[in-house]
């Protein structure tokens, strides 16, 4: 048996704090030390709330987005417009496309994205849920909203073939030149798509 | 196989998630054959990581020694093979097929100079995308050292009959068989002249090609399959 005095339990303090990402040896040394010795009371509050998140945030039943409730405030809020849907491969991502304040409809999270060589196939995607809301004949249109990796390419694809026996809109985000972005330091094929996908000027 | 390398041609096979902040790269070049390279930083090195993806030729330096190098830089050297749909897909069963079948450290311009012409014939729209998949398996197996024997039986006397049904030892090569699972002459002809005439051959050689490939990869199961059911 180990001693279980009190070396012992800082050691496992800073082996449970390394879970985190960027958190390594040292970081996680100067946290617990913060902890113990300037703020108990708030690595209480810590403990109790990751406690609470880890035990009741589980998955949205119509986006998959993270929430602690059947539905989560997107998908129950009655403004928002059921029609859109747009597909996104994580909650960052809906977070990101929130705060940029663009979009007003729903979204579904397929929290990953195609990638085969990793053995990530459609059926880890979720993707029966997405089907169900597509045969339910609500939606209009579905914008994807995957990466533009390969991976993200490849998702979009498979979306597309899966929407197009329900004859909806399938649109994707467009690609191009970044706000203030000079062509001169663009990334060649970046330049290239966006040349390829040039706009009128109305 | 020791030394740094600057400014060396390479391709991406895959990117993964390294330790946290890392990525590691599978990459195939023609004087190194597959190396894996770790990007350090990954996250952080925006400008790069639209660069370091699949099916675009790059300039990479990296240093180290060992099984794994250290990326350096990493230059776009031309545009993308901007492949799109069914054929993104075959794309990356030919990567899935080099990542699991090529040893590291290997260096096999051939394989390289392959890999770049097949990218090529997809991304023609009108090719025929099965057929490029079966010519490069097969191609990719004879500079492996794989190749199959198609036109003699295996004892390398008797020559193909278009009308007997053949077993096929990826080991020996076709043996004659009454069963009726066997492969058509015919088809193994086919193939050798890389000629598919006849509905079927190409189904035939699709099923020889993919039970030899799985026979030189062991227990490793490829799983690009599951995305390629027509090809």
């Amino acid at each position: 048996m180990k001693p279980s005095g009190s070396g012992d339990l800082l050691v496992r303090l800073l082996g449970a704090l390394q879970v985190l990402p960027g958190v390594g040896q040292r970081s996680a040394q100067r946290m617990a030390l913060h902890l113990l010795q300037r703020d108990r009371q708030g690595g209480k509050l810590l403990a109790e709330v990751m406690l609470e998140a880890i035990e009741r945030v589980g998955h949205c039943q119509q986006c998959r987005n993270l929430t602690t409730d059947e539905q989560c405030v997107i998908c129950r809020n009655p403004e928002r417009d059921d029609s859109l849907v747009c597909v996104v491969e994580s909650p960052a991502d809906v977070m990101a496309l929130e705060q940029a304040g663009v979009f007003s409809g729903s979204y579904f999270v397929l929290l990953g994205r195609l990638s085969p060589l990793d053995g990530i196939g459609p059926d880890d995607l979720g993707l029966e849920l997405l089907i169900e809301r597509l045969a339910g004949g609500a939606i209009r249109e579905l914008i994807i909203a995957t990466n533009t990796s390969v991976e993200g390419e490849a998702t979009a694809h498979y979306l597309q073939e899966l929407a197009q026996p329900y004859q909806i809109k399938v649109s994707r985000l467009a690609q191009g030149v970044p706000l203030g972005g000079e062509l001169e330091y663009l990334d060649r094929s970046t330049l290239a798509l966006s040349f390829n996908n040039r706009a009128e000027i109305h | 196989m020791s030394d740094p390398a600057s400014a060396e041609p390479g391709m991406v096979l895959h990117r993964r998630v390294w330790r946290e902040t890392s990525a590691l790269l599978e990459v195939l070049t023609p004087g190194h054959g597959r190396i894996g390279l770790v990007v350090k930083g990954y996250r952080k090195r925006r400008q790069m990581n639209g660069v370091l993806e699949p099916f675009r030729e790059l300039q990479l330096s990296w240093s180290g020694r060992g099984e794994l190098y250290t990326l350096t830089q990493a230059e776009p050297v031309r545009g993308h093979w901007l492949l799109s749909g069914q054929r993104l897909y075959c794309g990356l069963y030919l990567n899935e097929l080099l990542w699991r079948l090529l040893p590291r450290h290997d260096a096999q311009p051939e394989v390289y100079t392959l890999y770049q012409h097949t990218l090529d014939a997809l991304h023609q729209t009108d090719s025929h995308a099965a057929t490029v998949l079966r010519l490069f398996e097969k191609h990719l197996l004879m500079l492996l050292g794989f190749g199959l024997l198609l036109d003699y039986e295996a004892d390398q006397a008797t020559r193909i009959s278009a009308s007997l049904n053949y077993r096929y030892d990826p080991e020996q090569g076709p043996q004659p068989t009454r069963a009726s699972d066997g492969i058509n002459g015919a088809s193994l002809l086919a193939l050798h002249q890389e000629r598919f005439e006849q509905p079927g051959q190409l189904a035939d050689a699709r099923r020889l090609l993919r039970s030899v490939i799985q026979y030189h990869l062991g227990s490793v199961q490829l799983h690009s399959h599951r995305l390629l059911q027509r090809y």
